[in-house]
């Protein structure tokens, strides 16, 4: 039989109260016993990391590249579904017009660009096999695009707005103020011989008039921003921004009449 | 004849580029002329049959794709490579800056015959469209230079 004399059972008391002492400061202890051990732990950390770096060097290597190779399939994944959503998005829009135009049309790719820099006209992906003919119009969303000069079976070019050549008559949505908006090469246009007494201001909608039978009434080419007078003071005319940006072009839609 | 073979070849990747990439790398709207880079090198390395037959091509390849009355480059190409033939045995074009001189000088004087001959066939370029068009092309054209023939000196091995 275990024989407890006073002595040990002291003892174990003693022993028991110390521990159960120390168990509550812990807590209490933790905070400056970490603040005290922080720096020499980060200095072994440290060393650790690089000796292990230094000892794997090799694995290391190996898992980056492989990373690496993985990081790049991915982005390049990423980037091709972005282009996927933005065409989607593009031609949502480019279906969502064609369906609300009463206007029979055909959408088009655009494969090509004018090689000069004193024309300005797009090719496009369709031609007189699709029903495309000379004189077409044609649309985005957002506006007037230019006119088919030439087709070929599966190919098409159309003069854009903004070419020196193409004139459209055009009136101002508010005032209903007719003009002729011509190209000038650049980024904008020029709306020409508007009387002096014109009703017509910054901001304004410019929309074709529909006077001609080319172009259908109503199709939006741009908005004024600036109205200056001719240098003969006979008339004036505006700056007009395209509706369009003809830079930017990649489906466009060609009017059946 | 390889290397005439390997610059035709090289001529028609040209022209995808001038209508397919460089119209979205513009400068101000503009962008440089491939063509008339090959017409200036055609001339000054070629022998007079092939530089005029390289020139006559560029010429007509770009009126293929351009809205243009038909006719003004395949005209106006062998007309300016036929000149700087004359010019390269008067000067000595063989340095890459001089050469780059000879494009911008000779894109410049393109661009001021090209209106001039627009004009008179009806097409009524803004004077100051016609000097942001023509001072940019020239400059652009002349500044890829030194790009585009390092490459046709590499795959037409001139």
């Amino acid at each position: 039989m275990l024989k407890l004399n006073r002595k040990s059972i002291i003892a174990a008391t003693l022993l028991l109260a110390f521990l159960f002492l120390i168990s509550v400061l812990i807590p209490t202890l933790r905070k400056p016993v970490l603040n005290v051990f922080n720096l020499p732990m980060a200095v072994f950390s440290f060393f650790r990391q690089e000796l292990g770096g230094l000892i794997f060097f090799h694995s290391n290597l190996v898992q980056a590249q492989k990373l690496k190779s993985k990081v790049d399939l991915l982005r390049k994944q990423l980037n091709d579904r972005n282009e996927l959503y933005l065409e989607n998005t593009r031609l949502r829009s480019l279906l969502s017009f064609k369906e609300t135009i009463p206007y029979k049309v055909i959408a088009a790719r655009v494969i090509g660009r004018d090689p000069s820099n004193w024309s300005s006209a797009i090719i496009i992906d369709k031609g007189s096999s699709n029903g495309i003919k000379n004189g077409f119009v044609s649309v985005t969303f957002y506006g007037l695009v230019g006119r088919v000069i030439e087709t070929s079976a599966t190919a098409s070019k159309i003069m854009l707005l903004n070419d020196s050549n193409l004139n459209v008559s055009a009136i101002v949505q508010r005032s209903r103020q007719e003009g002729l908006v011509c190209g000038s090469l650049g980024g904008s246009l020029i709306m020409k011989y508007l009387p002096k007494d014109s009703d017509i201001r910054k901001s304004d909608i410019i929309l074709t008039s529909g006077l001609t039978n080319i172009y259908p009434k109503g199709l939006a080419v741009g908005m004024v921003v600036d109205i200056g007078q001719e240098f003969s003071s006979l008339t004036n005319y505006a700056i007009i921004r395209p509706a369009v940006d003809f830079s930017a072009l990649e489906e466009v839609l060609v009017i059946i009449p | 004849m390889i290397r005439k073979k390997n610059f035709i070849l090289l001529m028609f990747l040209f022209a995808l580029l001038q209508v397919s990439l460089l119209p979205y790398l513009r400068l101000y709207g503009t962008k440089p002329d491939l063509f008339l880079i090959c017409v200036v090198v055609a001339s000054l390395y070629f022998d007079v049959e092939s530089a005029l037959l390289i020139s006559l091509l560029c010429g007509i390849l770009k009126d293929i794709f351009s809205v243009n009355v038909f006719g003004l480059n395949t005209f106006f190409m062998p007309v300016f490579s036929f000149l700087l033939m004359k010019v390269s045995r008067k000067l000595a074009l063989e340095d890459t800056p001089v050469l780059c001189a000879a494009i911008f000088l000779t894109t410049f004087f393109y661009a001021i015959v090209s209106r001039i001959a627009l004009g008179y066939l009806g097409t009524v370029v803004p004077f100051w469209a016609f000097l942001r068009i023509s001072l940019i092309e020239s400059l652009y054209t002349a500044a890829i230079f030194p790009l585009v023939f390092l490459l046709i000196k590499k795959i037409a091995r001139l």
